[in-house]
């Protein structure tokens, strides 16, 4: 499973843990702080082989 | 040119010196058919007729567009004439953005630290007592829940109507804001929270974004905000 990904030219790491939002949007624990990733971005669909 | 004189030299009186004040008196002399004709006038008269008068308090002449440099620094305060009031978010259960703050680019200064406070309350609209709404706060450089990071969020259960948050952002004045990071909480104005620096480019515009959850699609919540930057 991929553990970095790149959004508005900042590379995030994910450091801990992944969060269910809603159905479509996660908050994932970054190296950067808490982002919160939808199905419009690719790392949405690698986490959720979606 | 005729001669005008200024001044006294009866040692009786008091010299003047220093600046010219409003009390002080200057005596003019002038030669009226071959006799001396004393005149005295005062600081205040020559004060009043200097060029340009006396300042008026409260207006600035000439059109406040033309006055670059303080409609450049006007332009750089926070959008706090927009209305603090979000727009109801109902019919979905997905995150959305109920209201947003502008941070203008360049409002955070390179080399210049200051604290940045974010306050809300979020608000269940209609009659479901049984609501549960989370309200959340977001920065992100575009009005959109897309890759943005999280600062804090607080929840609604059922009964509630209303709940306030805060959030206190520190900008190092290099590149990063230092903070709780993101939770479910009241306020971060508690002892020993753990704190964590996220990266924020401060030369483009920032968005604070106000977003509200509900766990029913048939519930409506709002949020109404707050935003206060405090410099050092």
């Amino acid at each position: 499973m991929l553990n970095t990904f790149t959004y508005n030219g900042i590379e995030y790491t994910i450091t801990g843990a992944i969060e269910v939002i809603s159905d479509t949007q996660l908050h994932i624990e970054t190296d950067n702080g808490i982002i919160l990733v939808d199905d419009t971005m690719d790392i949405y669909k690698e986490l959720t082989n979606g | 040119m005729a001669n005008n004189w200024w001044g006294d030299w009866r040692p009786s009186l008091p010299a003047h010196t220093g600046n010219l004040q409003p009390t002080d008196l200057i005596e003019c002399t002038s030669i009226v058919g071959g006799l001396p004709v004393n005149t005295a006038i005062t600081g205040t008269q020559i004060i009043a007729a200097a060029s340009g008068g006396s300042a008026v308090w409260g207006a600035i002449t000439g059109t406040l567009s033309a006055q670059t440099d303080l409609q450049t620094a006007l332009d750089t305060k926070p959008t706090n004439k927009l209305t603090p009031i979000g727009t109801n978010i109902t019919g979905t259960t997905a995150l959305s953005i109920s209201a947003s703050a502008l941070l203008p680019a360049n409002t955070l200064v390179v080399g210049k630290p200051c604290m940045i406070h974010l306050k809300a309350r979020g608000l269940r609209i209609g009659v479901s007592a049984l609501a549960v709404i989370t309200f959340g706060m977001y920065r992100n450089t575009s009005v959109s829940t897309t890759g943005a990071t999280f600062i804090g969020s607080n929840t609604i259960t059922a009964g509630v109507k209303m709940i306030q948050f805060e959030r206190h952002l520190f900008w190092d004045g290099a590149g990063k804001i230092g903070a709780v990071p993101g939770a479910t909480l009241n306020s971060d104005m508690a002892n020993n929270l753990s704190y964590s620096e996220t990266i924020i480019n401060p030369a483009v515009n920032n968005y604070f974004l106000y977003s509200v959850t509900c766990a029913n699609a048939l519930d409506t919540g709002q949020i109404q905000w707050g935003l206060n930057i405090l410099y050092a």
